[in-house]
């Protein structure tokens, strides 16, 4: 998982999360979620078609975006990454 | 076959730091720069992240792999990690502690000295152009004497007329740039020494 984001004061201003595998040698990002439009955006990746169009994944601030992004990274990668696979 | 990409990812100590440091400005009490960009040095394209923060005059935030920072202000001055104990004790604390010892040391006059700081920081707490975290800081430090004996935060507290908690977060502050260390096991705190003492 690539982290990396911009704060101004108390708040998160942009981020960028996102999980990548190892493919030889080269590394693929299999999904991405970002605050750079100002909302919390999430793009699916396919091994075939990849990047897909963005989808709103959280209404709230994109400081509880982008803990909600490391979470579901952290909790489902394994299965993120077994669809990239599938499709 | 796929692998994921683990160096960068979950439990390591530079994602710890990045969550730490994204809970900290919710709460605002981060010790990074207000404008700040965070990036993990790891990244193939942390120079990208770098140039674009510097062109938005934010400050960046290097993230180590071992979860050390190092801030690069945009008019190209580095600082280093302001979290961890001790690494700024020989810039920061000697000169201050040297001065503290210095007033402190003074035969008989060690107790009048005391309250006489004590007296003047309970007074420019009353000034609102001055800074009341700063003052309370040097309060906690003005308590301890040249034996640098090893106090609990509830003694601080009591002595200051402060909340535990406050004190707390003023301890551990002094703490993390040195100024203060530790006890292992007591959790006790005192003034770091000075080299050479």
């Amino acid at each position: 998982m690539s982290v990396r984001f911009a704060t101004e004061r108390r708040d998160v201003v942009d981020y960028s999360i996102v999980l990548l595998v190892e493919r030889d040698g080269l590394r693929v990002t299999v999904r991405l979620y970002d605050g750079a439009h100002g909302k919390n955006e999430l793009h699916r990746y396919t091994e075939q078609g990849g990047k897909q169009p963005a989808e709103v994944f959280c209404r709230d601030t994109l400081g509880v975006g982008m803990r909600m992004a490391i979470d579901e990274i952290e909790r489902g990668y394994e299965a993120m990454i077994e669809s990239w696979l599938s499709r | 076959m796929a692998k994921s990409v683990t160096s960068e990812g979950r439990g390591s100590a530079a994602m710890r730091t990045m969550k730490t440091a994204v809970e900290l400005a919710i709460l605002e009490r981060s010790p990074y720069p207000e404008k700040a960009a965070f990036v993990n040095l790891e990244e193939p394209n942390a120079s990208d992240v770098i140039d674009r923060a510097i062109e938005e005059d934010r400050a960046v935030v290097l993230v180590a792999a071992d979860g050390s920072t190092r801030t690069l202000f945009s008019e190209g001055r580095l600082e280093n990690d302001l979290r961890a104990p001790g690494k700024h004790a020989d810039a920061i604390s000697n000169p201050l502690l040297e001065a503290l010892d210095k007033a402190y040391g003074l035969p008989g006059k060690d107790r009048d000295l005391r309250e006489a700081v004590r007296g003047t920081l309970e007074e420019a707490l009353d000034d609102p152009q001055l800074s009341a975290s700063l003052l309370r800081g040097l309060a906690i430090l003005s308590t301890y004497g040249p034996d640098r004996s090893w106090r609990t935060i509830i003694d601080l507290a009591q002595e200051l007329g402060m909340a535990p908690s406050t004190t707390h977060r003023y301890v551990k502050t002094l703490r993390a740039v040195g100024l203060l260390e530790q006890h292992p096991s007591t959790r006790e705190y005192r003034p770091t020494a000075l080299s050479g003492h």
